[in-house]
């Protein structure tokens, strides 16, 4: 048995070979490391999906405008940070009139974001499932990705059947371990499903009554997942007790 | 050959490396032992570390039966940790566990509780990865965390034959390699730089020298052999 140990017991015995010492190539020598052949080259992804609310009502206001405004803000931020620990990786599931992707998860730094629109009813429980089966998909979020972080924007009441949905993606293994951060857009957002969705009665829903604090969440999940990413541990929220720091819009 | 080094996340916070490895090479019975101390627990070096020192404990007590079960060396495991520890809260000192032990009879036990990996190259190069219950998104199984024998994924395996490489890793190393690449892994550790005059000096450097962007964790990795 060859063994070289330095730890809580010492066996050691003589390594075999010693008289035949080869020379070692690492990149402390200024040559790449033998074991970049043997490991991945991507950074651990850290997912940011966001689940936004596109129904008509979105439309008046300046709703839809400052929400545009806010993700491309938000992208942005990620693609012009540089001492980012984990690479974000971004994706916007829209719900209004139907339920799709509108941004397909990938890195934030390869987005290419263009400005939604507004239409039709609230389909939520459509988008939760959307939700569901993109952090299912280990080629969207492999085991290695950090865990992802969900946001829910809103301004009105789900049109269809959310309760299965939502408790489908709380119960998944992958879904029910991400963070998730909440938005209700004035004052007919259904904030009970909202916290539902946070399925934490500390948590909080964020109220944006103004369009311009529609763009201060935003900033508030940035920061929120730029600071996850930074930490020693990306797995971990941002402090023990409110993950944002307690900041208010 | 295993060595541990300290990740950059540690390093820019002024901690220490939280993960541990204890390994004897004898004869008729050796052993593995890596341990992953959890982050968020603030005594987790002393949990990884005790972790290991368990494991020797327990091994050295499977080794008076041929025929107890791996089981039971668990159980003792999980014991002989809180003993070690002490004073030390168990749930301040998480930390995940995965070894490798022979029992000096012909037969050796496989165990692993959390996420990190165990490997087995065969001499024709096939490798077999011990089946992990790793629950993703570095949420993890630990002892000092609730658990049940059943979150522990263990087995009874031949023991080492000449040629054949047996890797442990924490998660550290196993999150970023290559699954096809585990076998090759194992031939340079063992081929390359153990021919060197200090191979584990040397893993360490590599280790610390860590070619995926923006990698934080302490790195434990351990690859044992017989000539």
């Amino acid at each position: 048995m060859t063994m070289k140990n330095t730890n809580p017991t010492r066996n050691h015995t003589k390594p075999r070979g010693m008289d035949n010492v080869t020379h070692l190539t690492t990149s402390t020598e200024g040559q790449m490391s033998k074991l970049k052949e043997f490991t991945t080259q991507a950074a651990r992804p850290l997912p940011v999906v966001v689940l936004a609310d596109v129904s008509g009502s979105m439309g008046v206001d300046g709703k839809i405008q400052a929400l545009n405004l806010a993700v491309r803000e938000m992208i942005e931020a990620f693609q012009d940070e540089s001492d980012l620990r984990a690479e974000v990786h971004v994706s916007v599931i829209t719900f209004g009139g139907q339920s799709r992707v509108h941004l397909p998860l990938g890195r934030a730094r390869d987005a290419a974001w263009t400005d939604l629109g507004a239409n039709g009813g609230t389909p939520m429980g459509a988008a939760f499932d959307l939700a569901r089966t993109m952090v299912e998909d280990r080629n969207a979020v492999p085991s290695r990705a950090y865990r992802p972080t969900i946001v829910l924007v809103s301004d009105g009441q789900p049109t269809d059947e959310w309760k299965q949905p939502l408790e489908s993606l709380l119960k998944n293994e992958r879904g029910g371990k991400a963070f998730r951060m909440a938005l209700a857009i004035g004052a007919d957002a259904d904030h009970a499903v909202l916290q539902a969705f946070l399925a934490d009665p500390e948590a909080r829903v964020y109220r944006a009554d103004e369009a311009r604090q529609i763009r201060k969440f935003f900033q508030l999940v940035t920061m929120s997942v730029s600071a996850r990413s930074r930490s020693a541990n990306p797995n971990v929220a941002p402090s023990a007790g409110d993950p944002n720091g307690g900041w208010d819009l | 050959m295993a060595t541990s080094v300290r990740g950059p996340g540690h390093m820019q916070e002024g901690l220490l490396c939280q993960d541990a490895w204890l390994a004897v090479a004898a004869p008729h019975a050796s052993l593995a032992v890596v341990c992953d101390g959890m982050g968020s627990r603030p005594r987790s070096r002393e949990g990884s570390r005790a972790a290991a020192l368990a494991v020797r404990d327990a091994w050295r007590l499977w080794q008076r039966s041929p025929v107890g079960v791996v089981e039971d060396m668990i159980r003792i495991v999980e014991a002989a940790w809180r003993l070690r520890l002490g004073r030390v809260a168990a749930d301040e000192a998480s930390t995940t566990c995965l070894f490798y032990a022979e029992d000096g009879h012909g037969r050796a036990a496989q165990a692993q509780l959390g996420d990190g990996l165990i490997a087995r190259r065969g001499a024709d190069g096939a490798v077999v990865v011990h089946p992990s219950r790793s629950e993703g998104f570095g949420l993890t199984h630990a002892l000092g965390t609730p658990h049940t024998l059943a979150d522990w994924s263990f087995a009874l395996v031949e023991p080492l034959a000449p040629q054949e490489r047996l890797v442990l890793a924490t998660d550290g190393v196993s999150e970023d390699l290559e699954p096809g690449r585990i076998s090759d892994l194992a031939t340079w550790v063992a081929d390359e730089l153990g021919a060197l005059q200090h191979p584990a000096r040397a893993l360490a450097r590599e280790l610390r020298n860590w070619p995926v962007p923006h990698h934080r964790d302490d790195k434990t990795l351990l690859v044992m052999w017989k000539p």
